[in-house]
């Protein structure tokens, strides 16, 4: 297995103009799923009022309660769509994309809580007004009401605890697969939540169009989280039985590890995404590992580079050749898809090298249109080598920068920067670019400030957030 | 999303709740027209149609109290004014699952019968709760002999609606009990 051998699939350099249309294609379904967040919310509100909603509008108590079941239903709205958003369903993670996915799903949390929360407020605070009974009474009236209503109560609980053991401080301290663990229990939360829904108080009442609406919406949610987080990796393991195959040492701390498996010409990473890998050894089987892969598709081997941070991943570097690999993915849009222009900046710090090096190998281009920068601390940097090969060999340009940081939020070492050098110094034209950067998140902020005051618009610069 | 999308966006969620309010208030307007024709098709066929477009005229103001009176007329007509004893209609009373609406029997001075005509069953959720809950208050009517009957538990709805279209019935039999 020499990586010298590697063809990459000869892909056919695309001009300005398809570029263009691509561009636009991409954008026209990106905001027609983005506008599925408020329509939907709109449908849920809409079959209200067209199923006599605005009877609950004449008296306060009622008009708390209707307030509540809108509460209620844009909250359940929400809740399927943060179950979407989380599904890897193929179209969301090529068109949002995987990192804004989660980003959306992960801001979704709260607001979603809140609207659960109104909903059981406004139906306890105005039923009990209507009736003349004690809010407390009315809490155990409706506990006690029967199977239904109690299921609706624990999957409440149970979403306070989801949501709780997410905010950011609580994830700092649970354990990954504890808080992995907490998580699954929303799918319990929305499977208890449903006969409420169904059977109280006529909303989705039979005969109604939103019974069918919503029936729908539960099913095929419940069907793509089935579909594309269970059915598709299984199959996709049993399948093609990943197998580390050859682990390099290319730096201290720093692997490259090749993993080969049946037929991977059908099961393509490509450059610039990433997976999700399981080592299956009693220690490291517990956690999946965010991985970009460093090499591009070339049906023999997918290749990952790893630098060793935390506790896995420093077990990673004493990886066996023959370990079994469970893998879900690709998954990410920091690939050729988001290219709006033929001349490419391939920008890498650090481990960040590993997709920028995938994706200098078969990013389709005319030589001299693709530059490379890397930016490493003080010693070489990662995959300089190999990286170094391929420039020559596609003709692209490399830019090596060495040295400590700057003193201020620049992407440049300080000497640099000291300079006054900035992204003109480097490339001609750059607002005729796209840029493609992978680093640390401080370091790839840098670079966005300095690309964004030199104009070189928001949609030719490319990262993916591997904060979550 | 680019600026264009997010005013199509706007606008069509804005349409969405729009028509879904549309619906709704020709939904209820309906409902209101159907309780008034029901009510006058009670009416002799001479009076029938002057009946229909008077209740529709008020239709919008006070439909339920327009159909009881003139339900309640019918009645009493039907039992020729004997006193108290007789079979009188309540009011429909609407709730938040559906119309409740009972006819009461009045024999010798005392309550004999209870008939529920029509019970919230706009759902599942609703019938059952009602099947269970309206035996229950026909028995304690029968025992208390008046409307005055306490709220059954997870029935608060059945309970109050009835109770008030029960009042009705008795009001317009001159029942006091």
């Amino acid at each position: 297995m020499n990586i010298a051998t590697t063809s990459p699939r000869t892909r056919q350099i695309p001009s300005a103009a398809t570029l263009r249309t691509r561009r636009s294609r991409r954008y026209t379904r990106k905001d027609f799923l983005e506008a599925l967040v408020p329509l939907t919310s709109a449908v849920a509100v809409a079959l209200f009022f067209a199923d006599g909603g605005a009877r609950y509008f004449g008296t306060v108590p009622e008009t708390i309660i209707g307030i509540g079941i809108l509460a209620g239903l844009v909250g359940t709205n929400l809740l399927l769509i943060m179950f979407i958003l989380a599904a890897r369903v193929p179209l969301v993670e090529k068109v949002v994309g995987h990192d804004r996915a989660l980003t959306l799903h992960n801001q979704l949390g709260k607001p979603v809580l809140y609207l659960i929360a109104a909903h059981f407020a406004g139906l306890i605070v105005g039923t009990a007004l209507t009736t003349d009974t004690p809010v407390i009474q009315q809490v155990v009236n409706y506990w006690d009401a029967d199977g239904d209503m109690l299921k609706a109560f624990l999957a409440f609980i149970g979403m306070i605890v989801v949501v709780v053991s997410s905010i950011v401080a609580a994830r700092r301290v649970l354990p990954y697969a504890v808080w992995h663990a907490i998580h699954l229990a929303t799918y319990a939360v929305l499977v208890l939540s449903i006969p409420h829904q169904f059977e109280w108080g006529g909303m989705f009442a039979e005969g109604t169009a939103a019974r069918i609406y919503w029936a729908v919406l539960f099913i095929a949610t419940i069907l793509s989280v089935l579909v594309f987080r269970v059915i598709t990796p299984v199959v996709h393991n049993l399948r093609h039985r990943l197998v580390v195959a050859r682990v390099d040492t290319i730096a201290p701390g720093v692997v490259s590890v090749y993993i080969t498996g049946r037929g991977l010409e059908r099961w393509a990473f490509p450059s610039g995404s990433f997976g999700q890998w399981r080592f299956i050894t009693p220690r490291m089987l517990w956690e999946a590992h965010p991985f970009s892969v460093s090499a591009a598709p070339n049906g023999r081997y997918i290749r990952l580079t790893v630098r060793a941070l935390g506790d896995n991943t420093t077990a990673l570097q004493r990886i066996r050749v023959g370990t079994r690999v469970w893998a879900e993915g690709p998954y990410g849009v920091f690939t050729e898809t988001v290219r709006t222009s033929p001349k490419v900046v391939l920008m890498a710090a650090g481990i960040g090298a590993a997709p920028i090096r995938a994706l200098l190998e078969d990013m389709p281009a005319h030589r001299g249109d693709v530059t490379v920068f890397l930016r490493a601390s003080d010693a070489e940097p990662y995959l300089v080598t190999e990286i170094t090969d391929l420039c020559r060999a596609r003709g692209a340009r490399l830019v090596t920068l060495s040295g400590r940081r700057a003193n201020t939020a620049s992407w440049l070492p300080h000497e640099e920067w000291a300079n006054g050098e900035n992204i003109t110094h480097y490339v001609h034209k750059p607002r005729e670019c796209d840029y493609y950067m992978c680093g640390p998140t401080d370091w790839m902020a840098n670079v966005r400030a300095d690309l964004a005051a030199h104009k070189v618009p928001a949609h030719a610069v490319h990262w993916e957030e591997f904060a979550w | 999303m680019r600026t264009t999308s997010a005013f199509i966006t706007g606008a069509a969620t804005a349409s969405l709740i729009a028509i879904g309010w549309n619906i709704g208030q020709a939904g209820l307007a309906a409902e209101n027209v159907d309780t008034t024709s029901t009510a006058s098709s009670d009416h002799t066929a001479t009076t029938d149609t002057t009946q229909a477009t008077e209740s529709t005229n008020t239709a919008t103001d006070s439909t339920t109290d327009t159909s009881t009176t003139d339900t309640s007329t019918s009645t009493e007509t039907t039992t020729a004014a004997a006193g108290t004893d007789g079979t009188f209609v309540g009011d429909t009373v609407q709730t938040r699952f559906g119309p409740m609406q009972v006819q009461v029997v009045i024999s010798g001075g005392a309550i004999t019968d209870v008939q529920t005509l029509q019970f919230p069953s706009n759902d599942r959720k609703s019938v059952q709760i009602n099947e269970q809950a309206i035996p229950i208050l026909l028995a304690e009517v029968l025992d208390i002999q008046s409307a005055d009957i306490t709220n059954i538990s997870r029935a608060t709805y059945t309970s109050q609606s009835y109770k008030q279209s029960l009042q009705s019935a008795l009001d317009a039999a001159g029942y006091t009990g």
